[in-house]
């Protein structure tokens, strides 16, 4: 079990995030201080999940590139006034789901998929897909297809709300605590939209469930 | 592959296959120079003022400034950038105001002031409102006694299809007077016989002006009347003589007999005869 280490109003879930977040802090205190170049570091650091969180949300690639480049450009001119009671990333977070909600919710009559595509190189991917199916060659590569489509209808069934949690917590890999933390509502109201999205994905992808 | 066949698939594995749907490289290379670019477009760009606002309000909270003074300060501050909006002269609101108070002089004003000195009959039509004249629009009526400074601001009226001869009227006069200017004597005569259509004239019925900023007299327009106050009343002197003569003259005058005595040909008693 997590050790839940309550700072003020943060939860630093493990050792690991409070080392993590200590390491953000002092990057952050040097581009606080002048040293812009230092920013680069935090790009890197976190581009991969913060473009991973968008495009779970949007379900469109072109989307998710435009919205993360604007969360570390909102982060960047904003730096100065983080002022560390919450970690970097959560606050990172924070600024990339404001970000897209505020695009979805403006463009909630214009949506459309652009995926990426699965890597089947991945064990885990590989694993799954071969549960499935047995089909090799282009007919796997379409069923993969077909599997992936059904996946993102899924979820942008799902409301912006229940999506947000189900991403962060089955994509990401967030603690419920830090989900509470970066959208802002309880733990209990997390686990409760959580247990809800998952019920509602069942019952979409009910086919590929095997149990 | 039969193991793998055997295996079961929960919505959690599902999800975890959301998570190998990620971009290639490339995208990451082309997502750093958009990002590079984006980055120096925001450090070029000016942020809008109220950008600031929450910096503001950090600040606020930071250095514990009691709220009730922060809104004060804040809304100080607003009530001076709209004082400061309306009054800074060169803004379009100061350029207006000489304008608007022309065409305030030139109204009632102006039509009276036409009917001391032409005897101009003004049927002026009932105002909404009683017209207010401003103390700078009376003290540049007082500066023309004789009300001939007011001619020229005539020309503010505005063209509607109801005016259109009350201004060929005036022009005539302007006409009238810069002859007479540049002659240097200026008779009744001439201004009354010169304008074509004496008669009663309908003034347009304006909308009173509820605004008292757009009252105010500019400078250069007091600095005018105050000039032509000094020009005009030795002018107008002879008009202010000849002008009602001849109104009583023609007032003693029936249609019947104006219009035989002013034409030279007589067919009268059964001969043509012509005067000279």
């Amino acid at each position: 079990m997590d050790v839940v280490k309550v700072l003020g109003k943060t939860h630093v879930a493990s050792p690991e995030r409070r080392r993590e977040a200590d390491g953000d802090w002092e990057i952050v205190q040097k581009v606080q201080a002048g040293e812009v170049a230092a920013f680069d570091q935090l790009i890197l650091k976190y581009r991969a999940r913060v473009h991973a969180i968008i495009y779970n949300l949007t379900s469109n690639r072109e989307d998710a590139s435009d919205l993360a480049q604007d969360t570390f450009i909102k982060a960047f001119q904003s730096i100065h006034r983080f002022q560390g009671q919450s970690s970097f990333f959560t606050w990172l977070y924070r600024i990339a789901i404001n970000s897209t909600l505020s695009h979805l919710r403006k463009n909630r009559m214009r949506s459309f998929f652009s995926l990426e595509r699965i890597s089947e190189d991945e064990p885990v991917a590989r694993e799954i897909v071969s549960a499935l199916t047995e089909k090799s060659g282009a007919e796997r590569d379409a069923y993969v297809h077909e599997l992936q489509d059904k996946l993102n209808e899924a979820m942008q069934k799902l409301s912006i709300k229940h999506r947000t949690v189900v991403t962060l917590f089955e994509i990401d890999g967030l603690s419920h605590e830090e989900i509470a933390e970066v959208t802002g509502s309880s733990v209990g109201t997390v686990r409760s939209r959580l247990h809800y999205a998952k019920r509602l994905l069942q019952a979409e992808l009910q086919p590929y469930i095997r149990q | 592959m039969t193991e793998d066949r055997n295996r079961p698939v929960t919505i959690d594995a599902l999800l975890k296959l959301k998570r190998t749907e990620r971009p290639s490289p490339e995208f990451w290379q082309q997502f750093e120079r958009e990002l590079r670019e984006k980055q120096l477009a925001a450090i070029v760009e000016k942020r809008p003022w109220w950008c600031a606002v929450p910096g503001v309000y950090v600040f606020a909270v930071r250095h514990r400034l009691p709220l009730a003074a922060f809104s004060s300060s804040v809304a100080l501050a607003l009530v001076g950038f709209n004082a400061y909006q309306v009054f800074v002269p060169g803004t379009p609101q100061a350029a207006a105001a000489p304008a608007s108070v022309a065409a305030e002089v030139a109204g009632p004003v102006g039509a009276v002031a036409l009917a001391d000195t032409v005897s101009v009959r003004v049927a002026t039509p009932a105002l909404p409102a009683a017209p207010r004249v401003t103390r700078a629009a009376s003290r540049a009526v007082v500066a023309s006694s004789d009300a001939l400074p007011a001619i020229p601001l005539l020309g503010d009226l505005p063209a509607s299809g109801a005016t259109e001869r009350f201004d060929s009227l005036s022009h005539s006069l302007a006409g009238d007077l810069t002859m007479a200017d540049a002659s240097g004597t200026l008779t009744g005569r001439s201004l009354l016989m010169g304008g074509r259509e004496f008669g009663p004239r309908t003034m347009p019925v304006r909308a009173a002006v509820s605004e008292p900023l757009a009252q105010m007299q500019a400078p250069s327009e007091e600095h005018r009347s105050r000039l032509l106050a000094e020009v005009y009343p030795a002018m107008a002197g002879p008009s202010d003589m000849v002008a009602p003569a001849s109104e009583r003259v023609l007032g003693h005058l029936s249609d019947d007999r104006l219009y035989p005595t002013g034409s030279r040909y007589d067919l009268s008693s059964g001969t043509f005869s012509i005067r000279f």
